[in-house]
């Protein structure tokens, strides 16, 4: 057998939380405006593990009005935080702006030096 | 109607370098602009003398862009000339979405860019009013 690489289903683990990012996926596909297409950046702020979501704000969204773009990050960090059941930032980024993948994605981008 | 047109602005470096460099070698001439920030992203807001063909040119080059029809005044360039029209604005419960002015090249006047929510009401009211707004020939040919 060769060395293992990683999960299949790329959990990991924020907090003493499992986080499955088919979780945060079928989240954002639950939300107007947004695409599905994600990044999960976990990092070690001191002792504790802090997760930022960062999500494409969608083409037909996009508004000049920065109310409502607060808002929708509002929203879908109440709607992960509930269903992850631990804190989130949420980080709106530009379409098209995460890497794109053919074949298994890569979700998840952990600079903790575990 | 004056078009301003909107772009979404990740908080990274060079950003706005390079939407002012894409409309710059499309030579289109930027006639004022103003940006809301958050600590995330930003909104930049243009007038430019070409909004149709600014927002083709960013979309090619990958930009998050809007269109947004925006009423542009022309203020009395002395002290309360603002207000006045502000105050005949909230008379008439006229809501400000944002505003952003910057005085034109007749020195006598300012010009006010402002973003309300019912463009149209809001022009036909200046129009009762005998207040001076611009249409968007005049805007774009400043």
């Amino acid at each position: 057998m060769k060395k293992v690489l990683g999960r299949s289903d790329d959990m990991i683990i924020v907090r003493g939380v499992n986080v499955f990012p088919s979780m945060v996926e079928s989240v954002l596909l639950s939300i107007a405006g947004v695409e599905p297409h994600y990044l999960l950046v976990v990092d070690r702020v001191g002792t504790l593990d802090e997760l930022e979501v960062w999500v494409e704000v969608s083409e037909r969204f996009f508004s000049d009005q920065v109310r409502k773009l607060e808002e929708l990050g509002r929203t879908i960090q109440k709607e992960l935080e509930s269903a992850l059941g631990i804190l989130v930032k949420v980080r709106l980024v530009e379409p098209k702006s995460l890497e794109r993948f053919e074949g298994k994605a890569k979700r998840v981008l952990d600079k903790r030096n575990l | 109607m004056v078009k301003q047109i909107s772009v979404f602005l990740e908080n990274k470096a060079g950003r706005l370098a390079s939407v002012t460099r894409v409309l710059g070698d499309a030579g289109i001439n930027i006639r004022a602009l103003s940006i809301a920030d958050t600590s995330d992203f930003g909104v930049l807001r243009l007038i430019v003398n070409d909004p149709d063909k600014a927002y083709r040119i960013l979309k090619e080059a990958g930009f998050t862009v809007s269109q947004t029809d925006v009423v542009a005044v022309s203020v009395p360039d002395r002290p309360g000339g603002l207000a006045e029209i502000l105050e005949v604005m909230a008379e008439a419960d006229i809501n400000i979405e944002y505003l952003y002015a910057f005085i034109g090249t007749t020195a006598r006047n300012a010009l006010v860019i402002f973003k309300v929510e019912d463009v149209e009401k809001t022009t036909s009211f200046f129009k009762d009013k005998g207040i001076k707004f611009l249409g968007a020939s005049e805007i774009y040919s400043l």
